[in-house]
């Protein structure tokens, strides 16, 4: 019996541009519609996952790595289920994007990625986040 | 539709991920497909982002408004390539594909970028071209992220085709 591990995921998104102050929103005519991406992971996953419903997050990110180095994981998720808004670095050192409260990031990674999380500017936060390779 | 100049912008935006694995019987050829074990659910995440009501150019979207004419194009119509299909085609050169101009220096609000080939797999780099490419985007799949506010800038995004070419739609926005 072969076991088939996948991971499927979708990105989307909804542009939005307001014409009168304190009018209504109305969908963004530059681009015209909704738009997403709906696919499953390309490269092969073999099984290995690391789930965690809940995790502490602090100002120190090497206090919050969910990927380590050279750990050759292919995919990652990453969830603030805090109220502060937190960081995310896919390289260890350049800690570029912002998630807050609810927000989520989700992508196919290079294996060479080290993820690491703190908050920002300081405080203390919590997430949920799930990896496989 | 909505007609006239904006004077706000944001961007609604949501994830969703279902892991799973799947199994062919022995004894009949279905294939069963479950959650995995581990997180056993699906998972997922949602937010809303402002975004400057005033971008930097035309080509902040590979996408074109509707009432958009080549010869009423504003400044920066041209720094993004050819994407009058709403599409960018790109190649392995990861230096060739820099997103916007490189005079564009405003913090990132919001970027949103979409394999729409059919073979080959998007890679991203988030810290200029000899930064590492660590972001993968398989065809038809796509990748949202807000920038952090201070360091991540909008000309700092550069992408490449693992191999051949592929094309991609974008949003990349200023704060």
């Amino acid at each position: 019996m072969a076991l088939t591990y996948k991971v499927r995921y979708k990105n989307h998104c909804t542009p939005q541009e307001q014409i009168l102050t304190n009018g209504r929103y109305y969908l963004d005519s530059d681009c015209g519609r909704k738009l997403t991406g709906n696919c499953s992971t390309d490269a092969t996953i073999t099984g290995t996952v690391n789930y965690e419903a809940s995790k502490a997050v602090t100002a120190t990110g090497s206090e919050c790595e969910i990927v380590s180095a050279a750990s050759n994981y292919l995919f990652v998720f990453v969830k603030n289920t805090g109220s502060t808004d937190i960081l995310v670095s896919l390289d260890a050192s350049n800690y570029l994007i912002l998630l807050s409260e609810g927000e989520a990031f989700a992508s196919e990674i290079n294996p060479a990625t080290n993820v690491l999380v703190k908050t920002t500017p300081s405080g203390t936060s919590t997430i949920e986040h799930y990896e496989a390779k | 539709m909505a007609t006239g100049d904006p004077v706000a912008r944001k961007v609604i935006f949501g994830t969703y991920v279902v892991p799973t694995y799947s199994i062919e019987g022995e004894e009949e050829s279905v294939r069963h497909t479950e959650f995995q074990v581990s997180p056993g659910k699906t998972l997922g995440g949602k937010g809303s982002t402002p975004i400057n009501h005033d971008q930097w150019g035309d080509g902040w979207t590979s996408f074109n408004h509707p009432g958009a004419y080549w010869e009423d194009q504003d400044t920066n119509w041209d720094l993004v390539g050819e994407t009058w299909t709403g599409e960018l085609e790109i190649t392995t050169t990861l230096a060739n594909h820099q997103l916007v101009d490189n005079s564009i220096t405003a913090d990132l609000a919001f970027l949103y970028i979409k394999n729409t080939g059919d073979t080959e797999v998007v890679w991203v780099s988030l810290t200029g071209s000899s930064g590492a490419t660590l972001i993968y985007i398989p065809p038809n799949g796509s990748v949202h992220l807000r920038g952090d506010g201070t360091n991540l800038d909008c000309n700092d995004i550069f992408v490449k085709a693992e191999a051949n070419t592929t094309t991609i739609e974008f949003i990349i926005a200023k704060e």
